[in-house]
């Protein structure tokens, strides 16, 4: 199941397991810098082993199928937008993913402008220069593609590692 | 050295020194160094202070100067604005589950506003829906008023017949609520007819439950008792009215009634026996009037005393004698200048005043003055107006 050999994306929700029957005495939390060794480890890895982009690429593609099953199945995607983004930012902030808040959001043009504020992925990183979430690039970008149907390009434009406080996203349509 | 002394001065003073200058002029590679990097320095501050002003202006809409590690709380202060800025317009649209969380006390206070939205939009579904059944209930309320309306004016008596047998006679009935508890009463009898107003407690649709049981005790009353004598008939309506409320009893709910003015035209005698409960009769005879008053004891009423002999007064009929009955509502209702009641001085003068014109002329006039009277006053009681000539 999880080693078959593949050349189309295979990930389920269900994949995620029982979480409340494997862990009775540890329970369902752990600590970022857990979540963070297992992600920094694993885009060392790849970067090391391919290149810087291919490394980049891996984390958008798996944040966007992460994404898009996270819609799925902890989401409502039948609620209007103004309600839907009310519980997206819910669900982060109870997941401790991040606090989302919209800075813009162009309906007419789908184009929006994102704020994660304790950002799981990066904040209190020590500042590089570079924005670090590709992860979450494609995270947000699944999320929209479950919930309106499209494809969306997400880009970092400000980061804890590029110095700001809070990560900052333009959300658009793919062309 | 000095160039970089006055420009990190200038910076340490809030000012932004001119740097275009700075950093291109030295042969000492490390002095050149600092020169570039104080240059760096002082531009990253004029645009952090040029993004800081716009801010503290309330200028959201200034893009901050990218790579510019100065600006990265305020970045962050801007990006707490424009969402706050988002949630706010969605309150404004309508949706009341927004909640601030990041802002101290401006959260509180944010939230509690929003709270207090949503407590409102509540009260206003409420009131929508309570309106609407409301509503809903006072159509019902009418529309049941208006049919009742109908079998009231049916139960009056029959134009026709009053035309047959009086000839020359007007009716002014206004109910102050489409129906109301002041009848009028025709009944042709041997030799003549009997005629009455008669005036029933409360108005509206008590009223009018009224004047169906004072109808037909009337009717009862003249069936037991005989038309001839019209106190002998009041005093039978008195017993039947007490019995059917029940008003025999201290301990009745009710103590309602009515008051009547009664009359028996009797042509083979050339007379007419007039009979009043708290009705009286106006009799002109040519421009002159007379009030005949009715008695002061009212009928039906637990107070009302079942062994009172009501007085007959008699009249001769005489050709241009016209007579004329009213319920209070007439003489009671306020108006003119200084808001007093019409009153029986005011209406004898009227009857007075338009004595030579006929009974339908006469209703047209009294239609008239009484609307002129009441000007913006509204309709406080039934009136009801009977003028006939024999």
């Amino acid at each position: 199941m999880f080693k078959e050999e593949r050349t189309t994306h295979g990930f389920q929700w269900e994949d995620l397991g029982d979480i409340q029957l494997g862990r009775p005495k540890l329970g369902p939390m752990t600590l970022v810098s857990v979540y963070r060794l297992m992600q920094y480890t694993l885009r060392d890895v790849l970067a090391t082993k391919y290149d810087i982009d291919t490394a980049n690429a891996v984390l958008v593609e798996a944040g966007t199928l992460a994404g898009y099953a996270f819609c799925k199945n902890v989401l409502d995607v039948r609620l209007d937008f103004d309600a839907f983004v009310a519980d997206l930012q819910s669900k982060l902030k109870a997941m401790q993913i991040g606090i989302l808040r919209i800075e813009r959001a162009d309906m007419d043009k789908m184009e929006f402008s994102l704020t994660v504020e304790e950002d799981l992925d990066c904040s209190g990183l020590p500042m590089s220069d570079e924005t670090v979430c590709d992860y979450d690039e494609g995270f947000i970008a699944g999320i929209f593609n479950a919930y309106t149907g499209k494809e969306f390009e997400v880009k970092e434009v400000d980061c804890w590692a590029s110095g700001d406080r809070v990560c900052r996203f333009s959300v658009k349509p793919k062309l | 050295m000095d160039e970089v002394i006055q420009a990190l001065t200038a910076l340490a003073r809030g000012r932004t020194p001119a740097f275009d200058t700075i950093g291109e002029d030295s042969d000492d590679e490390e002095v050149k160094e600092l020169k570039q990097a104080v240059g760096l320095l002082v531009k990253s501050f004029a645009d952090a202070s040029d993004f800081i002003s716009s801010l503290a202006q309330g200028r959201l809409d200034v893009e901050p100067p990218p790579k510019n590690l100065l600006i990265s709380p305020f970045k962050q202060l801007r990006s707490i604005l424009l969402h706050l800025t988002w949630q706010t317009i969605q309150v404004a649209n309508g949706d009341l589950n927004q909640r601030v969380d990041f802002l101290g006390e401006f959260s509180d206070g944010f939230n509690s506003m929003v709270d207090s939205l949503k407590e409102k939009r509540v009260v206003e579904e409420e009131l929508r829906r309570t309106h609407s059944e409301l509503v809903e209930a006072n159509e019902n309320i009418l529309a049941a008023i208006q049919y009742a309306s109908i079998i009231q004016t049916a139960f009056l008596p029959n134009m026709p017949v009053m035309e047959a047998e009086l000839g020359d006679f007007f009716v002014l009935w206004n109910p102050k609520d489409v129906i109301g508890g002041d009848i009028y009463v025709f009944r042709p009898v041997p030799n003549g007819f009997l005629i009455a107003v008669i005036d029933c407690t409360g108005h509206s649709v008590p009223g009018a439950f009224m004047t169906m049981l004072a109808g037909s005790n009337f009717d009862r009353a003249v069936d037991e008792v005989g038309h001839a004598v019209p106190g002998l008939v009041l005093k039978r309506m008195n017993m039947l009215m007490k019995n059917s409320l029940n008003q025999t009893l201290a301990e009745s709910p009710s103590d309602d009634g009515l008051d009547i003015g009664l009359c028996f035209v009797d042509r083979k005698k050339g007379e007419l026996v007039f009979s009043g409960a708290r009705i009286s009769l106006f009799h002109a005879v040519g421009e002159t009037v007379h009030e005949i008053k009715g008695d002061r004891q009212s009928i039906g009423y637990k107070s009302s005393d079942v062994n009172y002999d009501y007085v007959n007064h008699r009249i001769d009929l005489t050709t241009d004698a016209a007579f004329y009955m009213t319920t209070d509502g007439l003489l009671d209702q306020v108006g003119g200048p200084h808001g007093f009641s019409y009153g029986k001085r005011r209406f004898k003068e009227f009857l007075h005043r338009h004595a030579g014109l006929s009974p339908a002329e006469q209703k047209y006039a009294l239609e008239h003055a009484l609307r002129a009277f009441m000007g913006d006053e509204s309709q406080l009681d039934d009136i009801t107006v009977l003028g006939f000539k024999v």
